[in-house]
């Protein structure tokens, strides 16, 4: 809410307090001010003048010479615009005057004759948005004095930006600010001008009101004014007061009623009285379908939760949300009915989140409008109409509903708040702060008050809402300073170890990113899912950032593939990056998904260069798979092995499922080259997929530690011929069973397949580590694991052991 | 040995000129420029056959008075020679060895051998950071779904439908209801773990809360849709405002630098009340205005508030009985101040050279 310190001066006398203390006194009292604007600064020079005669310009039909008086020597002017006649006071910017904008006027020839200077439109000084013609300043506004210090348009002027809560309704207006600032200041807000003079028939024998949904609308006043001209203009001190707010002057009426809005903080309604059917309001519930043409020129199809404004059968409005187009004021209303009603917050609320509409008005009612303030508002909007509009005030209010429930009392534990709070607990105190701000005030005992919140403070509910209202009467600065004695803090184990991966992943050369969890259906076209791929099953979101991903990532992999390819694209030689987050998996309606943490891992690109002047290979299956190694390694994690699989995205002979003990905990792989190449990426292209919680659940808290043996170790090689089929896990899983407790190392040194070789056939070489606890293992040792080596391997996988 | 010197003299049993034998060993020792020639100078001045080397054969010769005189001046003059050559080698082999090491010379500016230099993102850097300030201060790590349920991301903590509390953060909505019958949205903020703890156990509960959360917002250079939270949540029998302010003040200063000052000014969240944004004196200037602080002096760090009594209830507990508070704060914006970053849609950009460089 912008709040012009001129306008809030309407209100309460600020004291010549500055906008800067004013805004820091009521930023600290819970107002939040976000900027104070001095505007008008910019304009100098500009002088009220007198018109004394208009001519034709000897050179140009369409230019006027006027010559003006502005307190000195008659000058001359040359001027577009004809919209002023001799005796009009008029804003002239004398030479050497500036502009908003940093415009300098000058002295300049203008088709042969001497231009001193210009005369202004509104817009050109920054009034309000109006070019057609120049500015006609009121009849009574003086001659030859400074426009923007001395004539009270509020050109000069402080501007707070008021950043109000969504709880407070009574903020929207600068009554409420005022009431704040008056607290701040600690001086009293003025007195409202409530008279009316009425005259004519009383407003009784001209409308009816009535209130049939008193939940809807509790209170409805209105007041009847005739013979009007509604679309007489606004004066200028009006005008320019709107166009601080946005809103272009749309003639008398309905200007005092978005004057009031904003003045106030009373939503007001005007309609065409004589375009009531009967002349008869009806406030009711509206009927199942009943539609209304609304002021913005839609169809609006109600509900019967909606409360509607009626004639009794044709609904005209929907309760303080927007007018509709029949009874709209225009140029030929004579008679207006003016509406001050009370709609309450819950039920605009939901009408207004049903249609999404927001006016400023609604947004009004959303947050609470006070009650109290309706018939007053209501009178004066009459008298302000009649005096701007003409016409005169019936004789009486109109007025239905039950009326506005007085609010109930809330009861304060103050010895407990105090200490909440850190303060006194002098209850006398608590009582004098909340009365302050409105709340009737009764104490109870020496601990206990009850308090009755005013009328404008929707958000005062309970007693945690009066000890907030204190405090920051009081001020946070005195509130103390002390520590909890919180106990006890650790990381759970899963926790530290997820440091941890990172730590290790990143050590090991990886950077970490953070991608968005969307995803799309034709993502996972592109890695070639087949359609019955559980990964296909993905959550929708219903207002998606982009409409390209309205889904719920269900696999890591097409976020850090695009990574990937757009690194790649930007020129980055090589990709080694990972992401541990969520997917999304549905779980069936009525529950929430399951948002297993995933560990992504991509490879693209070329490996990183160990010196500048290598050129590195692109990364291969074994950098891939030692990174998942790595990984377990550091983590201890025993029971992990890997097994040919076909998955996409991957290759499907170059895929590898990772399993922890029987269980799948994820994939990794090439990626098959279609994939790639759809994705723009290398064909040497590789990534990982592992479910982390299941591999850190196995990680050791620490890793046990074994005494080494005294005892030398025993080392031999042994080699095998593997037949077609054969993998190396199943001979390592054959070795290791025929060296049995000895077993201390088992390490491949050479992998070979080709001539001599029949096809398909592999030679697989180890060296095999053996050492006892308890003594010197001997060749007669060695021979007899290589001989049950030998035998194992040549019965389960028709393996030959190569004399070395 | 056809370079072979004369011997002194000439004539055996005659004396040989021992200064003489000496000055010629001498001078050859000195003009030897390398190892190679000062081994052939030994040879040729040292040896059984050259001049010396016959001089002390012709000692078996003499009379054994003259022989142990003149033997004397035979073994001065061999070690002024060994002398002489001793010094030279050493000469020579420091020369030899300076030009071998001069021709192993490289250029020591030339970059070194790359090893890995992966990066944790910094975001997930100033999370860890934040956290371990909190275990510090005795809390634990609490942590919840993203998918969450309406009832637990807004209604728990006191956002009543519809109101205009609401639309402080905009949420993304996830088709499909939860199990307590609401819908389903990506948390707009971390607070549902506040009622999913209180909900897991009995009083008290500190905890640090970090996590992603999601909003319908535009990007821009102070704002992006994805990003991360993190909160503390306090209840306890007895917690007041004043540990709210001094769990504050210690988190500044932990994160900020200990000569730091906050100041709360009262605002609204509807989770807590009473509720404040905490403001940390400028951790650039000190509190003197710059550009880091716009000029104020203090920068805007979190939000916070003692736990509103509707979010107790919900969480199970009895505001007649405990009280609490929590605070909270996106994790981009600290980064941003202590790093300088200007645009935050950076952080979600994944640009690998840039994380390189963080």
């Amino acid at each position: 809410m912008r709040v012009p310190l001129s306008w809030l001066a309407d209100h309460v006398d600020l004291g010549g307090v500055s906008a800067t203390t004013l805004a820091e006194r009521l930023t600290f009292a819970g107002i939040e001010v976000e900027r104070v604007d001095h505007v008008g600064e910019d304009i100098t020079g500009v002088l009220t003048a007198r018109v004394l005669e208009v001519r034709r310009h000897p050179g140009a039909d369409r230019l006027a010479l006027v010559t003006i008086e502005a307190g000195g020597e008659p000058r001359e002017v040359v001027c577009g615009a004809h919209n002023y006649a001799p005796g009009d006071v008029v804003p002239w910017a004398a030479p050497g005057a500036k502009l908003p904008g940093g415009i300098e006027i000058g002295r300049r020839q203008v088709r042969g004759v001497t231009s001193d200077g210009m005369l202004a439109s509104a817009r050109e000084l920054g009034i309000f948005d109006d070019h057609s013609g120049i500015l006609v300043l009121p009849p009574d506004t003086p001659v030859g004095v400074d426009l923007a210090a001395e004539v009270g348009l509020g050109l000069r002027d402080s501007v707070l930006d008021v950043k109000t809560a969504p709880n407070r309704g009574d903020l929207l207006s600068m009554r409420g600010i005022a009431r704040e600032a008056a607290l701040v200041l600690g001086t009293e807000l003025k007195p409202l001008d409530l008279s009316v003079t009425e005259s004519g028939p009383p407003a009784a024998e001209l409308a009816t009101v009535e209130v049939q949904d008193a939940e809807g609308c509790p209170l409805y006043v209105a007041r009847v004014i005739e013979g009007v001209e509604a679309m007489r203009p606004a004066p200028l001190w009006m005008a320019r007061r709107l166009f601080l707010y946005g809103q272009r002057p749309l003639g008398a009426v309905v200007d005092v009623t978005n004057y009031l809005l904003l003045d106030q903080g009373q939503p007001l309604h005007a309609f065409d009285l004589d375009l009531v059917p009967g002349q008869r309001i009806v406030v009711r519930h509206a009927r199942q379908g009943e539609k209304l043409r609304t002021l913005d020129g839609r169809d609006r199809v109600m509900d019967p939760d909606d409360t509607l404004i009626t004639a009794g059968d044709e609904p005209l409005a929907i309760a303080g949300i927007i007018g509709g187009e029949t009874t709209e004021v225009r140029a030929s209303t004579r008679r207006v009915l003016i509406e001050s009603a009370h709609f309450p917050p819950e039920s605009v609320r939901r009408t207004m989140h049903r249609l999404g509409i927001s006016t400023e008005g609604a947004q009004r009612w959303a947050r609470g409008v006070d009650p109290g303030g309706a018939p007053g508002v209501c009178d004066q909007a009459a008298r302000l109409m009649t005096g701007l509009a003409g016409g005169t005030v019936s004789g009486g209010r109109l007025q239905a509903g039950p009326g506005v429930p007085r609010r109930p009392a809330i009861r304060l534990d103050w010895r407990r708040s105090a200490r909440r709070l850190g303060t006194t607990e002098d209850i006398g105190f608590a009582a004098d702060q909340l009365a302050s701000v409105g709340c009737e005030v009764a104490v109870e005992t020496g601990a206990t008050l009850l308090a009755t919140p005013p009328s404008w403070r929707f958000d005062i509910e309970q007693w945690a809402d009066l000890e907030e209202e204190v405090a920051r009467r009081w001020g946070y600065e005195h509130v103390p300073m002390t520590l909890p004695g919180a106990t006890g803090g650790h990381l759970t184990e899963e926790q530290r170890l997820r440091r941890r991966t990172r730590d290790v992943l990143s050590g090991m050369g990886l950077t970490e990113v953070l991608t968005y969890p969307f995803t799309s259906q034709a993502d996972l076209d592109r890695l070639e899912l087949p359609a019955d791929d559980p990964r296909r099953r993905a959550m929708r979101v219903r207002n998606p950032l982009s409409e390209e991903r309205p889904e719920l990532r269900t696999t890591m992999l097409p976020g850090l593939l695009e990574v990937a390819a757009r690194n790649l694209s930007r020129g980055v030689a090589g990709v080694e990056a990972y992401e541990i987050g969520a997917v999304f998996l549905p779980q069936g309606e009525g529950l929430l998904p399951a948002e297993p943490r995933m560990l992504g891992i991509v490879l693209a690109g070329r490996r990183p260069a160990g010196r500048f002047d290598e050129r590195p290979p692109p990364p291969d299956f074994a950098d891939a798979k030692g990174i998942v190694e790595g990984l377990v390694a550091a983590l201890a994690v025993q029971g992990v092995r890997y097994e040919a699989a076909a998955t996409a995205p991957f290759h499907p002979g170059r895929c590898a499922a990772v399993r922890l003990d029987d269980r799948p905990v994820g994939v990794l792989g090439q990626l098959h080259p279609r994939v790639a190449a759809t994705l723009g990426l290398p064909a040497a292209s590789f990534a990982a997929e592992l479910e982390l919680t299941p591999l850190l659940e196995e990680a050791p808290t620490t890793i046990p530690a074994h005494t080494p043996s005294p005892y030398p170790e025993l080392t031999f090689d042994v080699a095998f011929i593997v037949p077609p089929g054969v993998t190396a896990q199943a001979l390592e899983d054959v070795l290791a069973e025929a060296a049995g407790e000895l077993l201390a190392g088992l390490a491949l040194f050479d992998a070979y397949e080709g001539e001599p070789l029949p096809p398909g056939h592999r030679n697989l070489a180890y060296r095999v580590t053996l050492q006892a606890p308890d003594r010197t293992l001997t060749d007669a040792d060695a021979a007899a694991a290589r001989e049950r080596m030998e035998q194992l391997a040549r019965e389960r996988l028709g393996a030959t052991l190569r004399t070395v | 040995m056809s370079n072979q010197p004369a011997g002194p003299g000439g004539q055996p049993g005659a004396e040989p000129d021992l200064d003489a034998i000496v000055a010629a060993g001498a001078a050859a020792i000195a003009a030897a420029g390398d190892l190679e020639a000062l081994r052939e100078v030994e040879q040729q001045h040292l040896a059984r056959r050259s001049p010396l080397g016959e001089a002390q054969r012709a000692l078996g010769a003499m009379e054994p008075s003259r022989r142990r005189e003149h033997g004397q001046r035979v073994n001065q003059a061999r070690a002024a020679l060994q002398a002489a050559l001793s010094k030279r080698r050493e000469e020579l082999e420091a020369a030899r060895d300076a030009a071998l090491l001069e021709a192993e010379r490289i250029d020591v500016t030339l970059p070194g051998r790359l090893r890995p230099r992966g990066r944790i993102h910094p975001i997930n850097r100033t999370i860890d950071e934040a956290v371990d300030i909190f275990l510090g201060l005795g809390y634990k790590v609490a942590e919840g779904p993203e998918v969450e349920t309406d009832w637990y991301n807004f209604e728990a903590l006191n956002f009543a439908p519809y109101h205009p509390a609401r639309s402080m953060q905009d949420s993304l909505q996830v088709e499909g209801t939860g199990p307590d019958g609401s819908p389903l949205v990506l948390r707009t903020h971390t607070s549902p773990v506040q009622i999913r703890t209180m909900q897991a156990g009995p009083p008290p509960v500190y905890v640090v809360i970090p996590g992603r959360c999601y909003r319908a917002d535009t990007p821009d250079t102070t704002h992006v849709p994805v990003f991360h939270q993190i909160e503390v949540l306090a209840v306890d029998e007895g917690l007041t405002m004043a540990d709210l302010k001094g769990t504050m003040l210690a988190f500044a200063r932990a994160y900020f630098g200990a000569d730091r000052q906050i100041r709360l000014r009262p605002s609204y969240f509807p989770f807590t009340e009473p509720s404040a944004e905490v403001d940390v004196s400028c951790f650039v200037c000190g509190g003197r205005g710059c550009r880091t602080c716009h000029q104020q002096g203090w920068i805007e760090l979190l939000g916070c508030g003692m736990v509103h009594p509707n979010v107790l209830r919900a969480g199970g507990y009895d505001p007649e009985k405990v009280s609490g508070f929590a605070a909270g704060t996106g994790m981009e914006r600290p980064y941003m101040l202590r790093s300088g970053l200007e645009d935050m849609r950076i952080l979600n950009d994944n640009d690998l050279r840039w994380l390189a460089s963080v």
